[in-house]
């Protein structure tokens, strides 16, 4: 019996029955902003909803709803009054209060965080000082800033990466000790923004931060330490979890060929879709978390329709699930096969899934993907896979439609 | 059969939404219209020129960082927020947004205007070590 392990994943998509994004308008008056940008695996729950979901791009977002990120994933949430709060890798966060005036150009915000790592970077409604972020053990009050959080242990990973904060890692609680950075605006910014300045409540006793620097609360009941100044290293570090890196220019071309393999998949040929999957496997072996996000950035890039999107999944699931030449290229030509357009078929009558879903999922397989692929790359898959690859000259011509 | 007759449409890529709908170049944007489609390349980059002519640097900021969430491969837009940062007298992280060019093919006008910005953090962080 030949495996299709991509059923499952479409089985899962199919059960979803995802909603199609909400716009802020049909959301109502009770929207206070939109998930502006999403990298990677993020999940929200609204008061809709029992459980955590995958977030959706331009969705509107309202008071009390909750996002908790992934690794290597990140949110970008914008609200009404122009603030933005950047939810980074390992996070979880509630929007807890909103309050604006437009005509005032005033209003209060009020976020707690949990875990992982968040920038806020201020709106209007901060001009007046309304704004509150609460960590387990710190509260962060905002007078016009950009500053950046680290909540549990990867603060102390941090701490423990720097010469200059490694002390404040000693009797740290992994669970809840904070690291607050404060960026800026700086005292010779341009332009109309305020200079950045904080007040961070920790331990009863309130200290004012209003340069940039680094300050660290080590647990319940610990004071805020001492202003660290900001150094490269300290941001290099906090940053990987908040932002992304442009992938360099050898990788580009790779990327570059897994839209041609795709392409040349989603014309049916059977041939084609084995030798796109082969090339993916290869380029990819032995590392998941850079498959999923050359395939998050490849789908991000192309208008996928509910076809092609169902394609790119197929791709994504037999590549990380496949654990021999002869699966890859046995699945491969049975995406083109009548029961694979069935299933094709099948997901284009729902809701159309979103790449977040598919990103989602592919996280679902995260470890599973990873015991894989270290097993393929032990059994020597890519010698194997290397041989049937169809060098193009000796592909048959495809049915593909020219641009 | 192939997919592309069974389902009706053009299985070559197309370009995207953002591509095809191009921004006026005299246009600025409203915040509604970033708030409607934060994830639209030519809205944002648009408000975020925008907002610099304003003075709001951080808008600006924020807009870039969207776009560079989902465009990690916007070279044009990180050394435009490289530069927003600066201004922002933020040159810690500006020299980090710079940094990360180093692994990518750039122009010879973008090389430059990098050359320039890593200058100014040059300066910055100078002065503020001082």
């Amino acid at each position: 019996m030949t495996r299709f392990p991509t059923l499952s994943v479409i089985v899962m998509l199919l059960a979803a029955q995802l909603a199609p994004p909400a716009s802020l308008a049909q959301a109502g008056g009770a929207a206070i902003g939109v998930n502006g940008a999403i990298k990677n695996v993020v999940q929200m729950k609204t008061a809709k909803d029992r459980a955590l979901r995958p977030a959706v791009l331009r969705e509107a977002v309202h008071i009390g709803d909750t996002v908790a990120s992934g690794p290597n994933s990140a949110l970008q949430v914008l609200l009404r009054d122009q603030s933005v709060f950047t939810i980074g890798a390992n996070a979880r966060m509630t929007i807890d209060r909103f309050v604006y005036d437009p005509a005032r150009g005033s209003g209060a915000i009020a976020a707690s965080v949990a875990r992982g790592a968040f920038r806020f970077m201020s709106g209007r409604a901060a001009h007046n000082g309304g704004v509150a972020i609460q960590t387990p053990v710190a509260s962060i009050g905002v007078r016009g800033t950009i500053v950046e959080v680290l909540v549990g242990e990867e603060a102390i990973t941090l701490m423990n990466g720097e010469s200059t904060l490694r002390g404040q890692a000693v009797g740290a609680d992994a669970n809840t000790a904070t690291l607050i950075l404060l960026r800026g605006p700086g005292p010779n910014r341009v332009g109309k923004d305020r200079v950045g300045a904080i007040d961070i409540t920790a331990n009863g006793r309130t200290t004012s931060v209003d340069r940039a620097g680094v300050v660290v609360i080590k647990g319940p009941n610990a004071d805020a330490s001492q202003t660290f100044p900001l150094t490269q290293a300290i941001e290099q570090r906090l940053d990987a979890n908040l932002t992304t890196a442009p992938t360099p220019q050898g990788q580009r071309a790779v990327v570059a060929e897994i839209a041609t393999s795709l392409n040349a998949a989603l014309t049916g040929d059977p041939d084609e879709i084995a030798a796109a999957l082969s090339r993916i496997v290869i380029d990819y072996q032995g590392s998941p978390a850079a498959l999923q996000a050359a395939l998050a950035r490849v789908a991000n890039a192309l208008p996928l329709n509910s076809a092609s999107f169902a394609t790119l999944m197929q791709l994504s699931f037999l590549v990380m699930t496949s654990t021999n030449a002869q699966s890859v290229g046995t699945l491969g030509r049975e995406i083109a096969s009548d029961r694979g357009r069935q299933l094709v078929a099948a997901l284009t009558t729902g809701p159309r899934p979103t790449l977040q879903d598919a990103v989602a999922a592919l996280a679902v397989n995260r470890a599973a993907s990873a015991t894989s692929l270290s097993a393929a790359a032990t059994s020597g898959l890519r010698d194997t896979l290397a041989t049937q690859i169809i060098p193009s000259s000796q592909r048959e011509p495809t049915n593909a439609s020219p641009s | 059969m192939c997919l592309e007759m069974l389902f009706g449409v053009s299985l070559i890529f197309q370009p995207t939404l953002s591509q095809a709908q191009s921004v006026p170049s005299n246009h600025s944007p409203t915040f509604d219209e970033v708030l409607a489609a934060p994830d639209d390349p030519e809205i944002n980059t648009a408000y975020a020129k925008a907002q610099i002519a304003a003075g709001n640097f951080i808008f600006a900021a924020a807009a870039y960082e969207r776009l560079l969430l989902g465009q990690p491969d916007d070279d044009v837009t990180r050394v435009a927020y490289a530069e927003v940062l600066l201004n922002l007298d933020d040159p810690v992280t500006a020299g980090q947004e710079l940094a990360k060019l180093g692994t990518v093919t750039l122009t010879a006008e973008q090389q430059a205007q990098v050359a320039i910005l890593q200058g100014r953090v040059a300066t910055k962080t100078a002065g503020a070590s001082k």
